[in-house]
């Protein structure tokens, strides 16, 4: 079976959106938290083979790797329902079960010290693949084991399976002045992070807890969302996000061919994510009819937007390249209606450099799953925006740095012992990110060439 | 004097009950010498002289008229009385009367009745003219015979005095009767009482008569057929109105009374019978005495004697409907029986049989009115003028009659249907119903062929007359196609083209469920057929249009069941979409994977069976695997001719092998369009495929290579080319994908789901590839646009090479830097290092930045070309007649970038 993913879940958060995300999986295809086909999925069209593979029993096993320096969340998924989902040999407890005390530094150490066991896990699913198209790692960057740990793999991974995609779903901090988080190496962390999924990976789909913390508030209208609610949110995009690959058709039945549309140059490969409808919409739509157009609409409003950008006046902040999943009934010849009334009006603006449009995708919906609403949608975006997210982040981090506050723990780690060189490297490689995205916006991006 | 008066009267009256009516010698008069012989004979032979008697007739009827025209005479009650008391016999003694002296008698009596009046000699002419001529009429009446009660008769003329309130005449003539009963002096005494009520009545009667007549001769519809040149000279003159008629008389009125007297007197004393039975046989085509056919074309008939004018255009008249009669007679001898002519032209004639029987009944019926001269029963309510109420219908038919075989003669089938049913809208209704009841008739053998072919789909048409027409040497894979046709020409006009359509489709489909997919189920029979009346009167019976719409869904849905569920129909349209149409795309990225070094190849060193090979190996390491047997097996490897210069890529092609019935809905014309779809999606994947390993192929080394600005910058620009060439091809692919195949599928779904038949399944097939062939620019239309798509293609073909040996350049300078770096190591001196640094500038502004300045040169021309062939595609499209390439235009240039 061709073009399968293999999902690496790192860390607290890596973990439980995983699990989430693997839930979903297995209701869309109808496999049961056993594994087990169940009997109203088995004339099926879809490809469960890309996420999932057979053992000789036939049943479905995902081809994820599960790992985690402290064991609570995963000894929690090997309590639950789904325990007999996963191939036990893939999941991986730190023997010692002290975590990384969120400590980039620490996880990274740790990583490296694992690195032969995790290789020889991710070499077995490779094997046991036809043909790989890539991984797809679940981590939050702000913590210790998914960062640190995450930030390893995905060195070792560039250079282990150059050819395959790396793509990242990424949670980030909420960063909050007003307010102190619970992990105040946060600056640290993310930033030593983004330097890896800046160099290491190849598409990074951005998940801002603060957005997403946001967005729970006001669109599902709860006051203080619960990190399974978050999860919740998170795991929709994830399977949304694949159901291209998942449900094959005349496009879009790789991993590349999405991503390569999206990212026309390298470094500018972070994703900003829009999901509609969310709960107040749906109770819209049991008014009107939901059409192509309301879906497109929606998600471009940036307050659907899963990612929480600043407004720069002095920047012309644009789309590169736009993706819209749309599941549901959907009449295709509305799609190009939708474009000409998007831009009609002016809806978004894109860069000057190349030609950039929005791309709708209308793909097919899993028929196992039953939702009140019609029609959904999942927007990809590549907007020149989200450089004010690692912008707010470097500012923390430089704040946090000037005061050399917790800078012990990191000397502590090995990385760290002789200097502070990797900080400095970060925080450059993260001000270049913004300086190209800066630049994106510029027609001239074309002759754009990075100041080393 | 009285009582003479009347003897002389009964005298005539007894000539005339004896029935043995001399007054034929009276023609003597006449100046024809033919008629003088005739008339010699007359003493010995007197059948023929009633015979001969006839044919005056015409022109006793216009005489007639002429009378009502001129008449201003009214017998009155007066003219009876003078009659009775003044006419003074001259011939008392004479008791057998001479027959040459009826006239003399008839004159005596006229000239009696007109002393009455005080007559100028010009009026006296005029009304001896006048009464001359009604009473000879009135004595060639066979009538009076039957009654024999004078009683009655006189009781019959006090009535009538009565009724018209003459009372007093009555009593007058009560007091006379009583008289010349007790005296017993009349012979014929009833016969005298008859004669006298029949002059008085007849004189009102002409005058309404004669009006009448008038009338109907101006009102003749039709022209006269051609009899014969002289004869038809008269009818044509003599029907174009009575005038003509009407001035001859008063022309010779005026002129001469005692030669026009001459010449009239003997017209109108006939023997009506003789003339009749002559007539009769005429109108059979039967030669007699009087009238004979022309030698000259054994067709008209020609009259033997020389007649007065007035009779003889009656006459004619009569002899019209002989002549059509005869004209039937030929056509039926020509075509009844004759195996060339077509079943409806039997059926035809057949028809026309039955109608000649009435014909010849209609005549039986007048012939024994005529009676039976043999046994002495001579006596009839038929005249020649009463004949003409007798033919004036059988005679407008057999004329209609002619005029639809003269219209019919020659043709068959269909086309013979359409010709009759053009008549039966005819606004006469009885002409319309004439032609329905024969149209009925005729359409039985069509009826019968379509309800053969929609129950059995078999055609027994040795004339061609159906309008299904077959070609048996058409092979079974055409049948559907081209087997059976529908000879437009051949379609009953009172059928529609949809109906005969269906009819096509009803038959077709039994055929092609028969010999194509082995179905020998009998699929309705028909349990009533529908009656003639209901497929000729659509109207008002829908029987006919049932039967055909209930046997067109019976067949039509049975045949798509078939299809459908034996044959799996949808499945093959799906795996179609799925494998020629790209829309399983991960087994085609999968086969694309595998192919790809195969397919590098020159078109000429492909090996087949490795593609075979590498087919199968995608199917089973796919999801395709899963497919049911039937399916997959279909799917093959096919190479298209190459042309010089051609690749792997450009010849390979999937295939999709048909058989049976599906091979009537995907022939083999079909499946090319698919291979032509095929053939340009696999391109366009293909430049997919290149664009998107491109960026895959060389991420990794990015990180790296960025450590070289100046070679970086090119990488950079050249990631953005690609990105837009990236874009250009997803946004086509968006387009084939959603504006295109996705729509036209959906099309074609439900119109496979409303298909009704076979041919909607063909057709909703040949819609949905033509509109894909068009919104794929490759139709005619399209070529030239379609052509700088090539080109563009191959700029990025061009491009991915251009990225592959720029990086070699990049990542060996990576090399050579990195070589350079490892060789400066702190332990060396200044010179060794200004040496190696001398070694190092010189390699790489002697070697490599050429090479950079020459990538860069190539990538900029390359990046101009682009925009400008994609410039040229926009601006073609924008202006391309189709809605859908129009909005293809907007797409790619959705945030304007290119103007």
């Amino acid at each position: 079976m061709p073009r399968e993913i293999i999902t690496l879940q790192f860390g607290q958060c890596g973990n439980q959106i995983g699990m989430e995300f693997w839930k979903q999986l297995c209701m869309e295809h109808g496999i049961s938290h056993n594994g087990t086909l169940e009997e109203y999925a088995t004339e099926g069209t879809d490809r469960k083979d890309v996420f999932f593979y057979q053992a000789d029993d036939d049943h479905y096993i995902p081809r994820a790797v599960l790992l985690d320096l402290e064991p609570r969340v995963i000894q929690g998924i090997i309590n639950s329902p789904y325990s007999k989902l996963y191939n036990t040999e893939n999941i991986f407890m730190s023997k010692h079960g002290g975590g990384a005390g969120n400590n980039w530094a620490s996880g990274y150490d740790q990583g490296d010290k694992l690195f032969e066991d995790i290789l020889e896990i991710i070499d077995r699913e490779a094997e046991n693949s036809d043909s790989l198209e890539g991984f797809t790692l679940c981590h939050s960057i702000a913590g210790g084991t998914g960062s640190g740990v995450g930030s390893f793999i995905l060195e070792r991974l560039n250079d282990r399976y150059p050819k395959k995609l790396t793509q990242t779903y990424s949670v980030f901090p909420i960063i909050d002045n007003d307010q102190v988080s619970d992990v105040v190496v946060q600056p640290y962390n993310s930033i030593l992070t983004l330097k890896r999924l800046i160099q290491n990976a190849d598409c990074v789909v951005v998940l801002d807890n603060t957005a997403l913390n946001r967005i729970a508030a006001e669109r599902l209208r709860i006051d203080s969302p619960t990190f399974a609610q978050i999860n919740q949110l998170v795991s929709t995009i994830m399977s949304a996000s694949t159901t291209p690959l998942r449900y094959p058709s005349y496009m879009h039945n790789d991993l590349i061919s999405l991503i390569a549309a999206l990212i026309p140059t390298p470094r500018l490969h972070f994703l900003a994510s829009a999901y509609t409808p969310l709960a107040d919409e749906k109770e819209e739509s049991k008014v009107r009819k939901t059409t192509v157009f309301d879906v497109m609409r929606r998600l471009l409003q940036p307050k659907n937007m899963m990612v929480s950008t600043d407004r720069d006046k002095r920047i012309n902040h644009c789309y590169i390249s736009l993706l819209n999943i749309i599941q549901g009934e959907v009449d295709p010849s509305q799609v190009h209606k939708s474009l000409l009334r998007i831009r009609e009006r002016k809806l978004c603006q894109f860069i000057p450099w190349g030609p950039a449009s929005i791309q709708c995708f209308l793909s097919k919906k899993s028929p196992y799953i039953k939702t009140s609403h019609r029609v959904n949608g999942l927007m990809l975006a590549n907007h020149t925006s989200i450089s004010t997210l690692f912008q707010r982040t470097l500012r923390q981090f430089e704040k946090l740095m000037k005061r050399g506050a917790f800078i012990e723990q990191y000397k502590q780690q090995p990385l760290f012992r002789d200097n502070l060189d990797e900080f400095d490297s970060a925080r450059e490689a993260v001000q270049q990110l913004i300086d190209e995205y800066n630049a994106a916006t510029r027609s001239d991006y074309f002759s754009f060439s990075q100041q080393s | 004097m009285t009582l003479v008066n009347l003897d002389e009267t009964d005298s005539i009256s007894s000539s005339i009950l004896a029935k043995k009516r001399k007054i034929w010698n009276c023609w003597n008069y006449d100046k024809d010498e033919y008629v003088k012989e005739e008339s010699s004979d007359q003493d010995t032979d007197e059948e023929s002289d009633s015979d001969n008697g006839n044919k005056e007739n015409v022109e006793y009827n216009d005489t007639a008229s002429r009378l009502g025209e001129l008449g201003q005479f009214v017998v009155s009650e007066e003219c009876i009385r003078c009659d009775l008391k003044m006419y003074k016999p001259t011939n008392i003694s004479s008791k057998s009367p001479n027959p040459n002296n009826i006239e003399q008698l008839i004159f005596r009596l006229l000239s009696k009745i007109a002393s009455t009046y005080n007559l100028n000699e010009n009026l006296k002419q005029q009304f001896f003219n006048d009464q001359y001529t009604l009473v000879a009429k009135l004595f060639s009446y066979d009538a009076y015979s039957s009654s024999e009660d004078t009683l009655e008769v006189a009781e019959r003329i006090k009535k009538k005095l009565v009724s018209q309130k003459k009372t007093n005449l009555a009593l007058t003539f009560q007091e006379l009767e009583t008289k010349f009963i007790k005296l017993k002096i009349l012979k014929n005494h009833t016969a005298i009482l008859e004669f006298f009520l029949a002059y008085y009545s007849e004189q009102n009667k002409y005058d309404s008569v004669s009006n009448k007549n008038s009338l109907a001769l101006n009102s003749r519809l039709f022209d006269a057929p051609k009899i014969n040149d002289q004869v038809q000279n008269n009818v044509i003159e003599g029907s174009t109105s009575s005038q003509k008629i009407y001035n001859l008389f008063k022309n010779d009125s005026t002129a001469d009374l005692i030669r026009d007297n001459q010449r009239l007197k003997p017209t109108l004393i006939l023997n009506e019978t003789y003339i009749l039975r002559e007539l009769i046989y005429a109108l059979q085509g039967v030669d007699g005495k009087i009238f004979q056919k022309d030698p000259k074309d054994m067709q008209t008939m020609i009259l033997k004697v020389e007649m007065e004018k007035p009779v003889r255009m009656m006459v004619m008249r009569y002899l019209e409907s002989g002549w059509f009669y005869g004209r039937l007679r030929r056509f039926l001898a020509t075509y009844n029986n004759n195996p060339s002519a077509g079943l409806v032209l039997q059926a035809f004639c057949a028809y026309i049989s039955t109608e000649l029987k009435e014909y010849h009944r209609l005549l039986a019926v007048l012939e024994s009115q005529l009676g039976d001269k043999d046994e002495g029963t001579e006596c009839s309510n038929i005249t020649l003028r009463r004949l003409s109420v007798w033919l004036e219908q059988p005679l407008e038919r057999l004329k209609f009659l002619n005029i639809i075989c003269d219209a019919v003669k020659d043709k068959k089938g269909g086309i013979l249907l359409s010709t009759i049913f053009t008549y039966s809208k005819y606004g006469d209704a009885n002409k319309a119903a004439l032609v329905k009841s024969g149209l009925a008739k005729c359409a039985i053998p069509i009826r019968d062929m379509i309800i053969e072919w929609i129950c059995d789909g078999q055609i027994r048409d040795i004339h061609e007359e159906f309008f299904v027409a077959f070609n048996n040497s058409i092979p079974n894979e055409r049948l559907w196609h081209d087997k059976y046709n529908l000879r437009i020409s051949q379609i009953p006009s009172f059928l529609s083209e949809d109906q005969a359509k269906k009819i096509l489709i009803i038959g077709k489909s039994i055929n092609f469920l028969r010999v194509i997919c082995n179905e020998q189920k009998q699929i309705k029979a028909v349990t009533n057929i529908p009656s003639i009346e209901s497929m000729l009167e659509q109207k008002t019976d829908t029987q006919f249009q049932d039967l055909i719409d209930q046997a067109y869904i019976d067949t039509s849905s049975y045949l798509i069941e078939i299809l459908l569920k034996k044959y799996k129909l949808l499945d093959h349209f799906n795996s179609l979409r799925k494998y020629l149409l790209l829309g399983q795309g991960d087994f085609i990225r999968h086969l694309m994977d595998l192919m790809e070094s195969e397919l590098n190849k020159k078109a000429q060193e492909l090996m087949f069976p490795n593609l075979q090979r590498l087919l199968d190996k995608a199917v089973t390491e796919t999801n395709a695997q899963f497919e049911p047997s039937y399916i997959i097996s279909r799917l093959d490897v096919r190479l298209l001719p190459p042309s010089p210069n051609d690749m792997g890529w450009d010849v390979f092609s999937l295939d999709y092998t048909m058989d049976g019935p599906l091979k009537t809905v995907f022939n083999s014309t079909i499946i090319q369009r698919y291979l032509r779809i095929f053939n340009f999606l696999w391109r366009v994947k293909r430049m997919e495929y290149i664009t998107c390993s491109l960026w895959s192929s060389y991420k990794s080394d990015a990180e790296k290579l960025r450590k070289m600005p100046e070679i970086y910058e090119i990488i950079h620009q050249s990631n953005i080319i690609r990105s837009e060439m990236i874009r250009l091809v997803q946004n086509l692919n968006f387009y084939i994908m959603f504006e295109v195949l996705e729509v036209s599928w959906k099309n074609l779904c439900e119109q496979l789901d409303n298909s009704k038949d076979m041919d909607d399944v063909i057709s909703a097939n040949e819609q949905f590839l033509n509109t894909i062939i068009t919104q794929l620019l490759l139709d005619e239309n399209s070529k030239e646009i379609a052509k700088e798509l090539r080109t563009i293609f191959d700029l990025i073909v061009k491009m991915s090479d251009l990225s592959e040996q720029f990086h070699k350049i990049a990542l060996s300078e990576y090399e050579a830097r990195k070589e350079f770096k490892e060789k400066c190591t702190d332990d060396m001196d200044e010179d060794q290092k200004t040496a190696l640094d001398n070694m190092e500038r010189k390699r790489y502004h002697g070697e490599v930045k050429p090479k950079i300045r020459n990538a860069k040169h190539q990538l900029q021309l390359l990046k101009n070309s682009f925009s400008e062939m994609v410039k040229n595609l926009l601006e073609a499209l924008k202006n391309h007649p189709n809605e859908s390439l129009r909005f293809l235009s907007f797409r790619f240039n959705f945030n304007e970038y290119y103007y």
